[in-house]
């Protein structure tokens, strides 16, 4: 009488093997879309409790179905949850082994059961069949399998392994004691087998339900985590957005059809300088538009809510509170609803405020050729013209020209290079004859391979410059001409001054010498007053000698060449005062002339000078007892430093200063002070022959000075040294 | 002695009879030929012309010579006297009114001896005229050593 009843116990078996099922199916039911192989596990267990059924119910069904069928289906279920936990861990398996291992193991089932029964062959096949199958579940839970997935399934891997030692156990319990033919009149052994088959199958459902639950909670790691990398991943591309909106400057905004509110993006209301999130209006959004463009703007909207434009652009200026203006780029659609009808409009809202300004800014530099009424010309060194202002092809129309700038250019397209290379250091200049018109071209290097050319119409120019060569060939003929006609009229001069030299003093001495001849022959016949008559006549006939004498030299200070050196005035101004005291001993003269006086001067004219003024001092001092004589120079305030000629004599009567200097006029009777009247002009006519000025101060009795300039006065010393 | 002739060349007749006067109030009693112009001149001292008879190698011990003169003038008269292989030696002092600088350095370049300025002043003639005879007739060694 055994201890434990095998048929109770398989029994209970099948009854928490029904549970297992329940289980396993109902995890099946729950994450049959998540995890493949649930189904099989839940076949398998399924198939086992009815092969315990079968076996269970022993002696009351035929012993093919109890014992051959009973454990075959075990063996199938088995092989299934085998399966089963292979696509559970997506591990690809063969199992024609398995297959091959089932029909050996039904074949020798019926055998040891129907044609010879023998209970430990059978125990021992279906030991060794489920040791072969738990054995590779457990190998593929502990070894094949994924790490992260081993990690869940170890235990069930454990629980295999104990399947498959429970097997080995049973195999050498089987070898060792044979058993009777009577599975069910089994001893001790075997029930406590099924028994542990039987709590190892509850652990086992028991593992594979943790292992689900783990992966389970594994994938649900995985989701929160994506969807956390998935939220930053927004997170960053939408601040990327935000940023790219702020830099371009450029914004979005959507208007609702039936409220007309705005919805505006950050950059939006940067654009229009508005702190984002006030709520904007459709008069609020207008208001923001500058009134001259407003008008467009509606009549553009309006176009797309009607849905007569299904995109629209407009460009426009935007008043911001602080006054200042924007000029924006609004781009727009419209969206409509599921059904077809008009929902929003929505775009985009660009600042092209320095775009247009940089548009105006070029635009305003391209007026500059462009408005340029001469030609302004850009020639790559290919030969071909790159730009032409306006006034390139107007000129050559208005010349009645074809308007092909190319063929006008200098330079075929071989030497254009060499022009461009000699243009990069200086400009070039060159004259193109263009019909009636002369163009100058300033050629100069601009980039890598291009010539600008600025051309101006010189036509004037070239012609004005033709007639002043005209005018100066006019002019240098009748310069020849007219000094043809001076050379004629120095000859003239000359041959005058000649008659003059020669002719007039010869019947002079005529006079005087047959008037000296009377007297000598006949002096004695003539009365004392007719003699004094006859003297009167020599005077004026010498007299007459002298004026020619002095106009002659005059003429010839007009004549000669001015032959200017570096002149001594002190030496002459000496020489002269020694003659004229040597002359007349008897006079008391106090000369004094200032040593160092020098001029660039001719020194003949110089000497006449000197000698007309020292021989006026010298002659209008006579009258004093104790003359006194200067030379030297001053400094004038009027006309710098001046050479001056002073004497205390007779002077003379400012009122009629005037009149000094001019020929044949005379301040003193003949009587009183002979002369010719000649003298001072004279000086004058020299001193103005090297660009100087005369002048004379003076009073009646209180002496006179002469001064004069030369321009290129030469070292003068202030002081004076007194000579007697 | 009596043979040294003075040529004077001279057209104006007052001239010639104020130079006379002041010759015979020097004392100076050579003979002296008047030329009227500058061909009767040269007639005289080549023999030709009016003056055909004369025999060739007479020739003056001065020439005293105007510069304006009718037909050839003075500067002529001097150049022809100095081309002239026999004349050329001859001394000749040109005695002119003008005091032209062209006519000084003219008749010295074509080989005058002297130049003097008539002066207007009778008494100062008078002294140029004494001073010429002394020098040219008394104290110049005349070239023509044979005569």
């Amino acid at each position: 009488m055994n201890f434990l009843d095998i048929r109770t116990i398989l029994i209970g078996f099948v009854l928490s093997d029904i549970v297992c099922v329940i289980v396993l199916a109902s995890l099946w039911f729950h994450d049959r879309g998540k995890f493949p192989g649930l189904s099989l596990w839940a076949a398998g267990f399924a198939l086992q409790t009815a092969s315990i059924l079968l076996i269970a119910l022993r002696g009351f069904i035929p012993n093919i179905l109890s014992i051959v069928a009973g454990n075959s289906v075990n063996v199938v279920g088995a092989i299934l949850l085998l399966v089963g936990l292979e696509r559970f861990l997506g591990v690809k398996g063969r199992h024609w082994h398995n297959w091959a291992m089932l029909a050996a193991f039904t074949a020798a089932e019926s055998w040891f059961a129907l044609l010879k029964p023998v209970l430990a062959a059978r125990n021992l096949n279906i030991s060794l069949a489920l040791l072969f199958v738990s054995a590779q579940c457990s190998w593929l839970l502990l070894h094949k399998a994924e790490r992260r997935l081993r990690k869940n399934g170890w235990q069930a891997g454990i629980i295999f392994g104990l399947f498959g030692l429970a097997s080995v156990v049973r195999v050498f319990q089987i070898l060792l004691a044979l058993p009777g033919n009577d599975f069910l009149g089994s001893g001790w052994f075997d029930a406590t087998v099924v028994l542990v088959y039987q709590m190892l199958s509850m652990a086992l459902t028991f593992s594979l339900f943790v292992m689900v639950n783990r992966r389970l909670s594994e994938s649900l790691d995985d989701d929160i985590s994506l969807r956390t990398r998935i939220e930053q991943a927004l997170r960053i591309s939408e601040a990327n957005l935000k940023e790219a909106q702020s830099i371009a400057h450029i914004g979005y905004w959507s208007m609702d059809v039936k409220t007309r509110d705005f919805l505006w993006s950050d950059e939006v209301y940067a654009i229009h300088g508005i702190p984002p999130g006030e709520a904007i209006s459709h008069d609020a959004y207008l208001q923001r538009i500058h009134a001259e463009d407003r008008q467009r703007v509606l009549t553009a909207m309006r176009a797309a809510m009607v849905g007569l434009q299904g995109e629209f652009g407009v460009d426009y200026s935007i008043v911001r509170p602080d006054g200042s203006r924007r000029m924006v780029a609004l781009n727009g659609k419209n969206v409509t609803d599921e059904a077809g009808g008009l929902k929003e409009i929505r775009g985009t809202m660009q600042d092209i405020t320095e775009r247009k300004e940089l548009q105006r800014e070029i635009a305003y530099l391209a007026s500059f050729p462009t408005m340029n009424s001469n030609p302004v010309i850009e020639l790559g060194i290919d030969g071909e013209v790159r730009y032409a202002n306006e006034a390139s092809t107007e000129a050559l129309i208005s010349l009645g020209l074809e308007p092909d700038i190319r063929q006008y250019l200098p330079g075929t397209p071989e030497d254009l290079s060499a022009l461009w290379s000699r243009c990069s250091t200086e400009s070039i200049a060159r004259e193109i004859r263009l019909g009636e018109a002369t163009f100058l071209l300033n050629l100069n290097a601009s980039g890598k391979d291009t010539l600008r050319i600025y051309a101006i119409d010189i036509t004037d120019r070239a012609r004005l410059e033709a007639a002043v060569k005209e005018l100066n060939a006019d002019l240098e003929l009748r310069v020849q001409h007219r000094t043809a006609e001076l050379v004629a009229a120095n000859a003239e001069l000359e041959a005058f001054s000649y008659s003059v030299s020669h002719d007039l003093r010869a019947p002079l001495r005529s006079v005087d010498g047959f008037i000296h001849a009377f007297l000598e022959d006949f002096g004695t016949l003539v009365p004392e007053e007719g003699l004094r008559y006859l003297d009167r006549a020599r005077n004026a006939a010498q007299h007459m000698g002298q004026l020619i004498e002095a106009m002659l030299q005059l003429s010839n200070l007009t004549r000669s060449p001015l032959q200017s050196k570096d002149t001594d005035l002190s030496a002459i101004a000496l020489e002269i005062c020694q003659e004229l005291a040597s002359e007349a001993p008897e006079r008391d003269v106090q000369w004094s002339v200032e040593p160092g006086m020098r001029a660039l001067a001719d020194s003949r004219m110089m000497r006449i000078v000197l000698d007309n003024l020292l021989k006026n001092s010298w002659k209008f001092t006579t009258k004093r007892e104790r003359a006194h004589i200067t030379v030297g120079t001053l400094r004038d305030p009027e006309h710098g430093s001046a050479f001056f000629v002073r004497d205390d004599g007779a002077g003379f009567d400012p009122k009629y200063q005037a009149m000094l200097f001019k020929a044949f006029q005379r301040l003193h009777g003949q009587h009183e002070y002979p002369g010719t009247g000649i003298g001072l002009a004279t000086v004058q006519r020299a001193i103005h022959r090297h660009g100087g000025e005369v002048w004379a101060t003076g009073e009646i009795d209180r002496g006179a000075t002469f001064c004069f300039t030369i321009p290129t006065l030469r070292a003068t010393t202030p002081s004076s040294e007194e000579q007697s | 002695m009596n043979k040294k002739t003075i040529l004077l060349v001279e057209d104006n007749p007052d001239d010639v009879d104020l130079t006379l006067r002041a010759f015979r109030k020097c004392l100076i009693a050579n003979e002296v030929v008047v030329a009227r112009d500058g061909a009767e001149a040269l007639d005289y001292l080549t023999s030709t012309g009016i003056y055909a008879g004369k025999a060739a190698n007479e020739l003056p011990q001065v020439v005293l010579l105007d510069l304006h003169l009718p037909k050839v003038s003075g500067l002529e008269v001097l150049r022809a006297i100095r081309a002239e292989p026999k004349t050329k030696l001859l001394p000749v002092v040109i005695l002119t009114s003008s005091a032209e600088e062209n006519d000084i350095l003219e008749s010295y370049g074509l080989g005058a001896n002297s130049y003097i300025r008539k002066p207007v002043d009778f008494e100062q003639f008078l002294d140029a005229a004494r001073q010429l005879g002394l020098y040219w007739l008394v104290l110049n060694q005349s070239p023509f050593l044979d005569r």
